[in-house]
């Protein structure tokens, strides 16, 4: 995919190392020319300057033929009004913002932004993944109460040794991914035999994640 | 009609003394007090009237009456903390009217669309020029 990134700075440039090492065309686009001369230097021609609120500048950055644009300014103003062009004047699919306030979370979500990432939900999801007795990370909130729960399968839980299809979890919860101790991906089937320590990632509604933390941590 | 004026530069602190004489309830909002110097004497001496604050930030809209204002103006230098505060105005605080000044005229036409009224300086002022050029 094509992904334009507006704000090289930690987060900016984190991402694009993640999106280029994972096979995309990511292209970034910084105010500042010291972070574009080290973007340049470390991944190539893959950055500019200038400001990604700008339709000029967006257009110079190739937006027409952008499949995402992840705005990750320290300004909300910028981050909001990049996916607001993005969207409208460019069509980009899908577009995601970083939210440093995170009163502008659903204020950005009810102004076209597919999905608002505000920081102090990634700081609690972190503080949350220090804390061992919550085996619950909130990976990410998608539209209305959507959301990305990754849930650590205990030493002693029940559900060890049993298939996704033998446990009970809450109404319409979607398995996405379960993830062994080692760090690989399991083929996600009814069939999947949980073992311990195992990462699932699942989609669910914000509702049932207590029902499911206790389906998949319940002590046997 | 109670207006809050975000931004006292050369052009929010015209249109909030015009309005303010014409005898509308105006708060003008601005981070730097020294910008308070651009209204009539008797404006920026009212701290109900003058009011030192950061137009992004969601308690200063409120202690500036937000909540009950009839037009938001959102006048800063910067087009999108204005795009973002007239949005905000319109769809968080439901002020019938939000009224943004842009630079950009590709800015004006895209936002005026999202039922934002959009004024674009440069549009305006590249017209002003043209038609004494052509006279």
């Amino acid at each position: 995919m094509y992904i334009i990134i507006v704000g090289g700075g930690k987060l900016g440039a984190q991402l694009s190392r993640a999106l280029l090492n994972a096979g995309h065309e990511v292209f970034v686009i910084e105010r500042d020319p010291n972070k574009v001369q080290f973007l340049q230097q470390e991944y190539g021609e893959m950055a500019m300057r200038g400001d990604g609120a700008e339709p000029d500048v967006l257009t110079e950055a190739g937006a027409g033929r952008a499949d995402v644009l992840i705005a990750t300014t320290g300004d909300d103003d910028t981050n909001l009004v990049a996916c607001q062009i993005a969207k409208t004047l460019f069509k980009v699919g899908r577009t995601i913002a970083l939210a440093n306030d995170p009163g502008h979370e659903a204020l950005f979500d009810a102004l076209g932004v597919d999905v608002t990432v505000s920081t102090t939900q990634v700081v609690l999801a972190e503080v949350q993944e220090e804390l061992p007795e919550r085996a619950i990370v909130r990976v990410m909130v998608l539209r209305s109460n959507i959301e990305v729960l990754s849930v650590e399968v205990p030493d002693g839980a029940q559900s060890i040794g049993k298939t996704l299809g033998e446990i009970t979890l809450p109404e319409d919860t979607k398995i996405t991914a379960v993830i062994n101790q080692d760090g690989f991906p399991k083929a996600v089937s009814d069939e999947t035999v949980l073992d311990a320590n195992d990462q699932v990632v699942a989609l669910i509604a914000a509702d049932d994640a207590e029902a499911l933390l206790e389906a998949l941590t319940r002590e046997a | 009609m109670r207006v809050v004026v975000i931004g006292c530069g050369a052009i929010g602190s015209q249109v909030a003394a015009a309005l303010w004489k014409d005898g509308h309830e105006v708060v003008v909002l601005d981070l730097n007090p020294e910008s308070f110097c651009l209204l009539p004497a008797a404006m920026r001496e009212d701290e109900r009237v003058a009011l030192r604050g950061d137009g992004t930030a969601d308690q200063d809209l409120l202690r500036a009456g937000i909540m009950d204002a009839d037009v938001c103006i959102a006048a800063m230098s910067k087009d999108t903390r204005n795009l973002l505060v007239a949005q905000k105005a319109k769809h968080m605080f439901k002020v019938p009217r939000a009224i943004c000044r842009v630079d950009s005229p590709v800015m004006q036409d895209m936002y005026q669309q999202f039922g934002i009224i959009t004024i674009s300086t440069t549009r305006v002022v590249t017209g002003l020029f043209i038609n004494s050029v052509l006279q």
